[in-house]
């Protein structure tokens, strides 16, 4: 069996569950920087080489664990959560331009640990977080020179557990953000979010009763899901480690109010190299990015409008309020939403 | 040891079919466990990782897997090789199915 050792270079790309206890499929990434959007795509890129076709270690969770206890990684600088095409890439994007900063984004084996619990009913709650400490670490080795900060964007869905892990790193600064739900809903209508179909989740994570789910159609799910992650962004915020953020605030406030709450202050040249990812499209950066805020309003159904009203108005209503009040008591006026 | 031929007691074979049991061929699992002892030789070794991963191409990456294998004295084939590839490919592709 291999030693924690000897997984130098390489990273968890995938938990899976042979039986009861998590096994870890491992990609030797060497060099490579997180600055796809995507974890899946540096993996992709990764794979591209033969020799992580076939030199893929296997190993149980308990290596996994000894790793992060002998090598341990970064620790986290700050954690995103959101609600979904609400400009989370583009901020993740802005922080892996810097190559001071490991940025990792929608990582399959942290959501993955974040759902164990559903997946082995019998795990307790502190080995479940040793679990999730323990991937994060993994993911969390420098692999260059300078690197000091570790950001991690969460899936959409993480965000319902968000008390998991403010328990498992109870320091970490996080951020939500949220958009105009008409604006989020049209996108994911457009291309729906894999997670984001019935049956994708634990129906206990939703917190909505099964008999309920069942009579849902695929847009109305869709809707009721958005809903309940922003009611925990919500529920779970504080102004100690939290930071409410509003879609039209980017991409501005990522170098100031971002900043700050993540303890950070940027050098000019720092903020030039976060510009310069900014007229790109965060998920496709061979193009140029165009805003559609105005567009996705025009194309919104009825259906859309309905389905807002019934599940996406009122918890984004409640935290544009509490944005609002947040920032004020903070005295973080600036920046202010863009008027569109 | 004539003695005890001459009693029965002990067989003795043809040496034909002696030698032929020393080359007894390579099975299918004898070679399955060869590449993983292989692997894993891989594993605990950096600088034969860094020569492997230097190759982009893939036949000639398996060229090379088997070449190294052999000089280790684990055999397997370059189908063999491939197998596992894909097996880990497959892997990578279904993960999100439960």
């Amino acid at each position: 069996m291999l030693s924690p050792a000897q997984l130098d270079g390489f990273i968890p790309i995938r938990v899976y569950w042979p039986q009861s206890r998590p096994m870890i499929d491992w990609c030797f990434l060497g060099a490579e920087r997180f600055t796809d959007s995507f974890f899946d795509q540096t993996i992709g890129r990764c794979l591209r080489l033969p020799f992580n076709h076939l030199f893929r270690p296997q190993t149980p969770v308990e290596t996994l664990l000894a790793r992060a206890a002998g090598y341990p990684g970064l620790s986290p600088t700050g954690f995103i959560f959101h609600m979904s095409r609400c400009g989370s890439t583009l901020v993740s994007q802005m922080l892996a331009a810097l190559s001071e900063n490991i940025v990792i984004s929608e990582a399959g084996p942290i959501d993955a640990m974040m759902r164990a619990c559903y997946r082995t009913k019998d795990i307790e709650p502190a080995e479940q977080i040793s679990w999730i400490r323990a991937i994060v670490s993994a993911l969390a080795q420098p692999n260059h020179g300078g690197q000091k900060r570790l950001f991690i964007k969460f899936d959409c869905i993480n965000t319902l557990s968000l008390p998991l892990i403010r328990q498992a790193f109870p320091e970490t600064p996080w951020i939500f953000l949220y958009r105009n739900p008409v604006e989020v809903l049209v996108s994911q209508f457009r291309q729906r979010g894999g997670l984001l179909l019935p049956g994708a989740l634990e129906p206990a994570l939703l917190g909505l009763e099964v008999s309920v789910l069942g009579q849902l159609t695929m847009n109305e799910y869709c809707a009721a899901l958005l809903g309940k992650i922003c009611e925990a962004g919500l529920d779970h915020f504080h102004g100690e480690t939290g930071l409410l953020v509003d879609y039209r605030q980017l991409p501005d406030v990522v170098e100031s109010s971002i900043a700050a709450h993540f303890g950070l202050c940027y050098s000019p040249e720092e903020i030039e190299r976060m510009r310069q990812v900014t007229p790109l499209h965060a998920k496709n950066p061979h193009f140029q990015f165009t805003g559609d805020s105005e567009t996705k309003q025009r194309e919104a159904t009825a259906e859309v409008h309905r389905l807002v009203e019934r599940w996406l108005a009122g918890p984004c209503a409640r935290l544009e309020a509490r944005r609002r009040s947040q920032d004020e008591a903070t005295g973080r006026i600036g920046p202010q939403p863009k008027l569109d | 040891m004539m003695v005890l031929a001459a009693s029965g007691l002990y067989k003795r074979e043809p040496l034909v079919s002696v030698a032929r049991k020393k080359q007894r061929p390579i099975t299918r699992s004898m070679s399955k466990a060869s590449l993983e002892q292989f692997c894993e030789r891989v594993l605990e070794n950096q600088s034969w990782q860094e020569t492997l991963r230097r190759i982009p191409d893939r036949t000639a990456f398996l060229a090379s897997v088997v070449q190294l294998g052999m000089e280790q004295g684990c055999v397997f084939t370059g189908e063999e090789v491939q197998g596992v590839m894909q097996a880990n490919h497959r892997a990578w592709i279904e993960r999100f199915v439960c």
